[in-house]
């Protein structure tokens, strides 16, 4: 944008403006806190405030109290979680990879015709294949383990090689030359050359795929049924379901979990964001193509 | 003479030919090598789920008794289905309401970002944060927003306004998930925002020399520039909008009296409370074709209105 001479009344006008939408979007946040530490009496009157007024920090406490035991073991949960988000990032960072340079350099004379394909199932919408798919992990006995929720990210995700492959048409030809003269087969260029080359699509599909699996609740609701096999998002969905103000799951307790659930997501983006916007320019940029 | 020794010269092109041919079948194999992991899973998570779940649709099966083949019996039935109607209606209504309002919304923060002030980075983040917030999480704490005596209602208080229980109302529920939408609106700024500043200053300083207001400038340099990615959001927005689960499952169970049931919500509740696996195969389909027309009338319409550079050319 053109900002040379904005006027100092428009200026205070557009921070004013700013600080007010900003005000509005925090405001929530900050009422997530104020319910995470109130008093099981403020529970029980359901008088909550935007700005805390209390400091009880034994909704933490009891969360962590019996964390491998009893009817909400956080500690298994976080354990779950953990093991269905690294072992998705895996399955990711290698078919995605492996897809998108097939994509990007091989030659086939359908190639496109393939990638249209792998555009449209992107527009197709999740539940189509979520009863078959369904069943047919349940026939595999699958059923009440993790494993429904990391064996498809084996297979790669549509959106995921998408940008990878547009990131490895960018590397310059000459590379790939140099390499076949070296005597290296494709498999070697994709080890040796191309991965070491796409360590930012890497780092964002890391992201994406964390952002993914740590907060999929649909995905365990329907697979997970015994709680010691829940994964922490679902957790919090069933204490939210049998949260009850004066009862001993309340208010402040799920609303503490739903505050640990978020902080990992909001560090993950703290330290990625130069990945990820460097990646949303690149879905922006493809767009105008 | 050109025809001098056909033999020899017939035998260089086969060989050519062969050379060829081996390099293009070997290319072909390096190509489904490297694909194989995509094609597989597109072969066995989807065509072959999306054969049986067509298949599914027209039988009723309910996992545990005999499959019975009933033709368009559910599909049927699903157009009777007072619930499933008012799913259609509420999914609808909340597409057409929180997709035009959060691309708006969006554009005008992306807008006021774009000025090159002090401490923009930190409005960018701080816009953007809820964005982050995982869906079951922002479920919960919308559910307490929303309450009658929650945040929503305190705020409005204080500009004189008595806001009904939004998740107890029949009129308001559907205006609660828009709330809960809208302060997620950071997704689809960060996205407007790298494109509006990805605009060259050319353009900006020709209109100025001209005279141009700023408003003026916006609504001619920066939408159209900008209106690739603007359909972008709108297409994903509106196939998103259209599978909204967690929100209602988690926030009202698509009550009160299911007045905020939505499509999935519902074909979820068939599948695996109800174990009707044909009826919800069907309505996974009805929601397949809806998506499938409005994509197709969006992208239809796009050519009307989204600005591509190369048409310029």
């Amino acid at each position: 944008m053109l900002d040379k001479h904005i006027p100092l009344p428009k200026k205070i006008f557009t921070y004013v403006i700013l600080i007010f939408f900003g005000f509005i979007l925090f405001a929530p946040f900050l009422y997530m806190i104020s319910i995470a530490l109130a008093s099981k009496q403020t529970n029980a009157l359901q008088t909550f405030t935007l700005i805390p007024r209390e400091f009880n920090l034994s909704n933490f406490q009891e969360l962590f109290s019996n964390l491998f035991s009893g009817n909400r073991p956080m500690g298994k949960w976080f354990l779950n979680t953990m093991f269905v988000v690294l072992m998705s990032i895996i399955g990711q960072l290698f078919s995605t990879s492996f897809v998108a340079y097939g994509f990007a350099r091989m030659r086939y004379k359908h190639k496109n015709a393939f990638f249209l394909i792998l555009l449209g199932t992107m527009m197709l919408p999740g539940q189509i294949t979520l009863i078959p798919v369904f069943i047919i992990f349940r026939n595999l006995g699958l059923y009440n383990t993790l494993w429904p929720l990391i064996i498809p990210q084996f297979f790669g995700s549509a959106y995921n090689i998408f940008f990878t492959r547009q990131f490895m048409t960018a590397i310059p030809g000459s590379l790939y030359e140099a390499a076949e003269i070296d005597g290296l087969n494709n498999f070697g260029i994709y080890r040796t050359i191309v991965l070491p080359l796409i360590k930012p699509a890497l780092a964002a599909i890391t992201i994406f795929t964390f952002n993914f699996a740590w907060g999929d609740m649909m995905g365990p609701l329907i697979y997970v049924s015994d709680s010691n096999k829940f994964t922490l998002a679902l957790g919090a969905a069933n204490l939210s379901a049998s949260s009850n103000p004066t009862g001993d799951i309340n208010t402040s307790l799920v609303m503490a979990l739903s505050l640990l659930l978020s902080i990992p997501q909001i560090l993950v983006y703290f330290f990625g964001q130069k990945y990820m916007f460097q990646l949303n320019l690149g879905v922006g940029n493809s767009g105008s193509k | 003479m050109r025809n001098k020794n056909p033999e020899q010269k017939n035998g260089v092109i086969a060989a050519k030919n062969q050379s060829l041919h081996q390099r293009t079948k070997s290319d072909r194999r390096w190509f489904f090598f490297f694909i194989s992991p995509w094609l597989v899973g597109f072969v066995i998570l989807t065509v072959g789920p999306m054969i049986f779940s067509l298949f599914m649709s027209f039988t009723d099966w309910d996992m545990l008794t005999k499959m019975n083949f009933i033709g368009l019996d559910n599909y049927k039935n699903l157009f009777h289905d007072e619930i499933f109607i008012l799913a259609l209606k509420n999914t609808f209504k909340y597409t057409l309401i929180s997709v035009p309002v959060n691309l708006v919304i969006s554009l005008a923060m992306a807008y006021l970002l774009s000025f090159k002030l002090k401490g923009m980075r930190f409005f960018r983040t701080l816009y953007y944060l809820p964005a982050i917030v995982p869906a079951v999480a922002s479920s919960i704490l919308f559910k307490n927003i929303l309450a009658k005596n929650g945040l929503l209602n305190k705020g409005l208080s204080f500009l004189g306004i008595t806001g009904p229980a939004w998740l107890l109302n029949k009129k308001a529920v559907i205006y609660g998930f828009v709330f809960l939408a809208v302060w997620g609106v950071g997704g689809t700024m960060v996205l407007l925002l790298s494109s509006i500043n990805s605009i060259g200053d050319e353009m900006y300083e020709a209109a100025d020399l001209e005279g141009a207001s700023r408003f003026k400038m916006f609504t001619s340099i920066t939408v159209p520039q900008i209106s690739p990615v603007i359909f972008f959001n709108l297409i994903t927005g509106i196939i998103g909008s259209l599978q909204t689960f967690t929100q209602v499952y988690m926030i009202t169970d698509g009550g009160p009296d299911n007045a905020s049931q939505m499509i999935v919500p519902y074909l979820y509740k068939n599948a695996f409370s109800y174990y009707r696996m044909g009826y919800a195969s069907a309505m996974a389909w009805i929601l397949f074709f809806i998506v499938m027309i409005l994509s197709v009338l969006v992208l239809k319409s796009s050519s009307a209105w989204v600005f591509y550079e190369e048409e310029m050319k």
